[in-house]
């Protein structure tokens, strides 16, 4: 019995003694922290574009933001100095600032370039992890027809105008001339206070707005009516705008009003079409326009074989810088919401430019997006719809074999449908590349990063798909034998050499993991 | 190396075991048998126990060799702001270990005497094992400062299986002979491998990514090791 005892103690010892704890003891080597290196949430991917030309690059662009949350805006990798690359720059809300859709963060985001138009865009951080946006700017030397801006300086003499200063538009067709602007001699001018302004220089900045033709561009998603905002009276009648004449008369530099005193006057051109013309102001921080008392001044004959009619001219004067709005009043309601869809993605990254035309053929609102593989995006449009009036949402897929019409269907007043905007028969495959890099510090994981590609021939970066936690998941199907560019922006826009497609998956390892270490922890 | 605490430990009790089982058997029969005619064989006890664990127990004695166990066990306590470094990152645990149970076992003494081998099964009302760990600095990226809150946590959940076989040795009978007694006891319930579970959040929420390496490095927690000094009182 002694012996039994024994004998049970010991295999009970060796029993035990089988217990490895190797793995519990390596895990501390082991398991290693993955670090997402994004100061932000609430990514917006903005691409500053040539309004007119996608495949021109636009540098030295200065963006600036603001608003009550500016202060909260940096870009992904924590700066608050905001430096595009080749205009492109990733910004985002500090992290531990939330947005959600209902309660959105808005922000005004005033972007300048050398030889492009100044240009206010209003950003919306709702909640979404990435988006990309495309923003264009239109080049003073290449304005489309429909957009014109004209500048004419002269001296002042004890604070007052030595002689008339005139301005005059000419329409797209060069028919006649869209508005005549005239300042006259003695004039002398008012800061925002009302208070006598004192300077040695005037100069009377004019840009005008055609906007009965409607064009737009597909690629970077600019529509002249895009660039108007909409403007609305009480009541059950819409006012559509014809044309938009900016006014900024600035006295040695900075913007000024015209004194009481001394009225300048304009004269603008109409299609004489049996409609009712009037003219309305509205100026920044108003949110209500001003009509203005209009006086017809004349009519005229259509000249060039292509105009429908003839031109109705009316004259009015004119104090208050801002933007005067030459529209056509409808007397039927707006519908009582502006157009929103629930746009479906199934197939891979895709850029869309959306369209919505009226029976004329005319783009009365356009959108340019990015609805990544799996995404369902609500996309609200800037122009409400006129009751009663046949509309039609036109969507085309920016893909990198080329341009897809996908739809064109008749939508409605306060409809909100799903439309799914998957490009058919389009040929996708899984990118399991995992997008994490093991440094000392940490291990490293790229989260909510868009992926541009294009192939080495083509001009245009397209979105190919977006990194989340580490994995890049479906993408569209790479062709092996064709060489492709990939980019993404991460402190500034990184670029691959050119990649065959059968290649690709081997992108990781042509970067040189210790020098990105190296970075990101001098970040950390 | 291998460290092998554990087992050393039941080495080292085995063979103070064996060295007890000499001594047992030392009794003088005639002392036994003394003990014996003055007073009838107790069959209840009840007893508290300490060690790996709180317990409260009531025993039954069958027969000089077998006796019939119910215990409670529990063991509950927190570490907190325990300092380590891992991945090259200076982080703070806080360990919170709950484990109550309730015991059925048979306790059997082979040569009559106090070495026993207990055997039974034991149920886990609770059997936690969590980890949470947070930076114990700020990071800064660009301009922007992340606190430790900021970068988020990483919590780790463990359970056993409820229902888990015990086996130990010890010595002291769960009813004594005399109105108190004392045993101790050492074992183990084995209890297959912990669920485990690996949350995280912040701008380390990626590091989620690891439950598998972590399930795979605790599917070695197959043991949950017990022992005890018990304190008996027989009625």
């Amino acid at each position: 019995m002694k012996n039994i005892g024994k004998i049970s103690c010991i295999l009970l010892v060796f029993a035990l003694m089988a217990c490895d704890t190797d793995k519990l003891l390596s895990l501390k080597d082991d398991f290693k922290i993955a670090v997402t290196p994004d100061a932000v949430g609430d990514k917006k991917e903005l691409h500053i574009v040539n309004a007119l030309n996608s495949e021109t690059t636009v540098n030295d662009v200065k963006l600036t933001i603001e608003g009550e949350y500016a202060s909260e805006i940096f870009t992904s990798d924590g700066l608050s100095a905001l430096k595009l690359d080749e205009g492109r720059i990733v910004i985002g809300l500090r992290h531990g600032i939330t947005a959600t859709e209902e309660d959105p963060i808005v922000v005004l985001a005033k972007i300048s370039a050398e030889g492009y138009l100044d240009k206010t865009v209003e950003i919306v951080f709702d909640g979404t992890e990435v988006e990309s946006l495309s923003i264009p700017v239109l080049e003073v030397a290449n304005l489309p027809s429909t957009i014109k801006v004209k500048k004419e300086s002269a001296v002042l003499a004890a604070n007052k105008t030595a002689e008339t200063i005139a301005v005059t538009i000419a329409s797209a067709d060069e028919e006649e001339a869209l508005a005549s602007i005239a300042i006259e001699e003695g004039s002398s001018f008012v800061d925002q206070d009302g208070a006598v302004v004192s300077g040695s220089d005037i100069a009377l900045n004019v840009q005008s707005f055609e906007l009965g033709t409607g064009a737009g561009n597909e690629d970077t998603g600019f529509s002249a009516i895009n660039e108007i905002e909409e403007i609305s009276i009480p009541g059950d009648n819409v006012l559509e705008p014809f044309s938009v004449i900016d006014i900024n008369p600035t006295v040695n530099g900075k913007t000024v009003n015209l004194s009481e005193a001394n009225l300048a006057s304009m004269s603008v051109s109409v299609p004489d079409d049996g409609e009712e013309y009037e003219v309305y102001l509205k100026t920044p921080g108003n949110d209500t326009p001003e009509q203005i008392t209009i006086t017809e001044a004349g009519t005229g004959a259509k000249t060039a074989s292509a105009a429908r009619f003839g031109f109705r001219r009316y004259s009015f004067s004119w104090r208050w810088w801002g933007r005067y709005y030459i529209v056509k009043r409808i007397r039927s309601p707006y519908c009582a919401s502006y157009p929103r869809f629930n746009v479906v993605n199934n197939g891979p990254a895709t850029q869309y430019y959306l369209s919505i035309k009226n029976a004329q053929g005319n783009t009365v609102s356009s959108k340019l997006t990015t609805l990544f593989s799996g995404q369902t995006k609500t996309l609200a449009f800037d122009s409400r719809l006129v009751k009663n009036r046949n509309y039609t949402l036109n969507v085309t897929a920016n893909t990198i074999d080329g341009k897809k019409e996908l739809t064109a269907q008749r939508i409605s007043c306060g409809q909100q449908s799903t439309v799914d905007v998957s490009v058919p028969n389009a040929k996708t495959e899984n990118f399991d590349i995992e997008f994490s890099i093991t440094c000392s510090k940490a291990t490293v994981t790229l989260n909510n990063t868009v992926i541009y590609f294009k192939k080495a021939t083509g001009k245009n970066f397209l979105p190919f798909g977006v990194v989340k936690n580490g994995v890049l998941g479906k993408t569209p199907k790479l062709e092996d034998n064709t060489e492709y560019v990939f980019s993404f922006v991460y402190q500034q826009k990184r670029q691959t050499n050119p990649i065959k497609g059968s290649k690709v998956r081997d992108i990781i390892d042509s970067y040189d993991v210790n020098e990105i270490c190296a970075k990101i922890e001098d970040e950390m | 190396m291998k460290r092998k605490i554990l087992p050393l430990l039941f080495f080292a009790m085995s063979l103070g075991l064996m060295a007890q089982e000499h001594e047992t058997t030392v009794l003088q029969p005639e002392a036994v048998e003394r003990v014996e005619t003055q007073s009838p064989m107790k069959q209840h006890a009840i007893g508290v126990s300490a060690g790996s664990g709180l317990g409260l127990s009531y025993s039954y004695k069958f027969n000089e060799s077998i006796s019939l166990t119910a215990r409670y066990n529990y063991l509950a306590f927190e570490v907190e702001d325990y300092e380590q470094s891992i991945d090259g990152q200076d982080l703070l645990f806080d360990v919170d270990v709950d484990f109550k149970n309730i015991d059925v076992l048979v306790n059997y003494h082979p040569f009559k005497n106090a070495f026993k081998i207990v055997g039974g099964l034991g149920y886990f009302t609770d059997s936690e094992f969590k980890v949470s760990t947070s930076f114990k600095e700020s990071i800064i990226i660009g301009e922007v400062e992340f606190t430790p809150e900021d970068i988020g946590f990483i919590s780790i959940d463990s359970a056993w299986e409820q229902v888990s076989p015990f086996v130990a040795l010890g010595f002291g009978r769960a009813v004594p002979n005399s109105r108190i007694g004392f045993s101790i006891e050492a074992g183990t319930y084995y209890a297959r491998s912990p669920k485990v579970g690996l949350d995280a959040t912040g701008i380390i929420e990626n590091t989620k990514n690891q439950e598998a390496l972590l399930q795979d490095s605790f599917s070695e927690l197959r043991f949950i090791p017990q022992f005890s000094f018990k304190i008996s009182y027989s009625i």
